[in-house]
């Protein structure tokens, strides 16, 4: 009996080929194949399991890292480079309205989020301006993508963007920030002519922040939360000159407000008027500022005003966020504070 | 004998083609006969039509190893892949390292997306003995399909093996297609055009290359060549009707492909 894979002449009665284990008796093998329905549940476990077994962590990241070196195009490295500002790659490879398109979308996105900055607006407006160029990295490896299903297309897109906004735009404004600070001037301020609440100001991060603050500057500290017997202040933040530096001595005798025993000069007085603040005196110590909360909106028991008011108005330098000194909203009030 | 094939797992519409099929069988029993049938349903896109005529040449004789690998084929081409590879199995079960058999489990592999494998049946295809067009076809898509380059030289080296034919210009054109390269397809549509101009289903692929890259105009005319040639293409007739109620969407996805390709 002879094989028909390897033509080995085996003894009769076999069923294997002695040499290539191919079958000998073909006349008992079904011919007809199994074929994909619907309702096969056997067919449809298959697919799951074997989509599973595709899509296991191990096969997943096997198929997100291969998905870049896999590319033969010789054009789309340096495309992608350019796609760090995105359109530029689109450019690259000769796709000029797509590169536009992108390119213009992007500005567009940028610009208006610096324009509604740091309102709530400008997040969303800059989370558009990284799904932008998500799409122009995507539609870079359009091609190559192509071969993926839709699923893991949308799954390399949604990496794409966390990686874009984590890897990229995070520690970008990671950077600025310790710079400057962007921040909505806190609503338990009282309106007066300097800031009111609401603004978008810019103030003064870690690397700009100095040492030691001097009389007149204006800054955002933070209140912390106080408690005492029969009343209870929430923790907030003020934003004030600072009026006594570490050795003064600050006395507010009826309204008027004495430093060292004499009358400050104006651009050293608080926004607000020493008027609302009760009779006190204070001997700064190192690292104790004397900001008197003259704008800060108190909505404790009148009963304790006086005695919250006094304990805010001594300010540790570690509350001192820093110095605020521009305006960026609203537009009719964009510049520097004085 | 369609009472054998009633036990099949096909559909309605299956059931009819398979009438229809068994009805221009005609009476030859011959295994071979029933192969050519079989092949000349396969290049006329008949698939399921030619499944069910591999199967047949089959079972007038088992040993038609060109049948085990139509079979998968067809199975490939109507997108049951993991059914293809079970079957791609079964066969090589019978057929150890037959050649073509090992690249038809390579297509239906890669088309499952398991990529190693499918590189490791085409490596087991190219080092068996002999070589066909069919084998470099398969392994042209394996490495299109991987990202590896030198793909397009298979494709030119399958149509240098003696056996190629306008048809496997055709098969590379639909490999192409499948990846959505469909400016590549058309070429080789184009040229199996050239060799066979009287294939509908050559005209009927040539028009779903150009709808695919946006020449809408182009694709009617081919769609209606098609129907000239074989009247009763039902892919055609629909893929014909369908250009004329294109939606916006498709609409703006071909301007925009045209817009990118300049």
């Amino acid at each position: 009996m002879q094989c028909l894979n390897c033509g080995f002449e085996n003894m009769p009665g076999l069923r294997d080929c002695v040499r290539c284990e191919g079958a000998l008796m073909l006349g008992e093998v079904t011919v007809i194949p199994r074929r994909a329905s619907s309702l096969r549940l056997a067919t449809r476990l298959d697919q799951v399991f074997n989509w599973l077994h595709t899509t296991t962590i191990r096969g997943f990241s096997v198929k997100i890292f291969r998905l870049l070196p896999q590319s033969q195009n010789s054009m789309l490295w340096p495309a992608l480079l350019r796609t760090a500002v995105p359109g530029l790659g689109h450019l690259h490879l000769g796709h000029r309205v797509a590169g536009w398109m992108f390119l213009s979308v992007w500005l567009l996105y940028l610009a208006l989020g610096m324009a509604t900055f740091p309102g709530e607006l400008s997040l969303w407006l800059f989370s558009g301006a990284i799904a932008t160029h998500s799409a122009a990295v995507v539609s870079v490896f359009a091609e190559d993508l192509s071969f993926q299903r839709i699923g893991m297309r949308a799954l390399f897109g949604i990496l794409l963007f966390l990686g874009l906004q984590q890897l990229v735009y995070q520690p970008i404004g990671g950077l600025i920030h310790w710079y400057w600070v962007p921040m909505i001037v806190p609503g338990n301020l009282l309106p007066g002519p300097v800031l009111a609440a609401g603004e978008g100001v810019l103030y003064e991060g870690v690397w700009l922040r100095p040492d030691q603050f001097s009389r007149g500057d204006l800054v955002l500290y933070r209140i912390p939360d106080m408690r005492g017997i029969g009343y209870y202040s929430e923790e907030g933040y003020g934003l004030d000159r600072i009026v006594g530096v570490p050795g003064d001595e600050v006395h507010v005798d009826a309204g008027r407000l004495l430093v060292n025993g004499a009358a400050p000069p104006e651009h050293e007085m608080p926004i607000g008027s020493p008027a609302s603040i009760p009779n006190l005196f204070i001997q700064l110590h190192q690292g104790q500022y004397a900001i008197l909360p003259t704008r800060v909106r108190f909505t404790n028991n009148i009963r304790f005003r006086d005695t919250i008011i006094k304990q805010v108005s001594v300010t540790s330098d570690s509350q001192i966020l820093g110095r605020v000194r521009f305006r960026l909203q609203p537009w009719s009030r964009f510049g520097s504070i004085e | 004998m369609a009472g054998r094939f009633s036990n099949l797992e096909f559909d309605d519409e299956r059931r009819e083609e398979a009438k229809e099929s068994s009805g221009a069988l005609g009476t030859e029993r011959d295994g071979w006969q029933l192969l050519e049938q079989a092949r000349s349903a396969h290049s006329e896109g008949q698939h399921e039509a030619a499944l069910r005529l591999y199967t047949r040449a089959l079972q007038e004789d088992r040993r038609l190893i060109r049948a085990w690998v139509g079979q998968i084929q067809m199975l490939v081409e109507l997108k049951e892949f993991h059914e293809a590879r079970v079957w791609g199995d079964k066969a090589l079960q019978l057929f150890k390292s037959n050649g073509d058999l090992l690249a038809a489990k390579a297509q239906a592999v890669i088309r499952l997306k398991d990529k190693k494998l499918a590189l490791a049946c085409s490596d087991g295809a190219m080092q068996s003995p002999g070589s066909s067009a069919w084998r470099w076809e398969v392994r042209g898509e394996v490495l299109m399909a991987r990202g590896d380059g030198h793909f397009d030289v298979c494709f030119q080296k399958a149509l240098e093996e003696p056996d190629a034919d306008w048809f496997d210009r055709v098969i590379i054109a639909r490999i192409y297609s499948y990846y959505r390269r469909a400016a590549s397809a058309m070429q080789y549509l184009q040229a199996a055009l050239e060799m066979a101009p009287a294939q509908a289903y050559s005209w009927y692929e040539l028009g779903t290359a150009q709808q695919a890259l946006g020449l809408l105009g182009a694709a009617q005319t081919s769609y209606e060549r098609c129907l000239e040639l074989r009247s009763d293409c039902r892919e055609a007739d629909a893929a014909l009707r369908a250009l004329g109620s294109i939606s916006f969407g498709q609409w703006t996805r071909s301007v925009l492909r045209r817009w990118r390709k300049r």
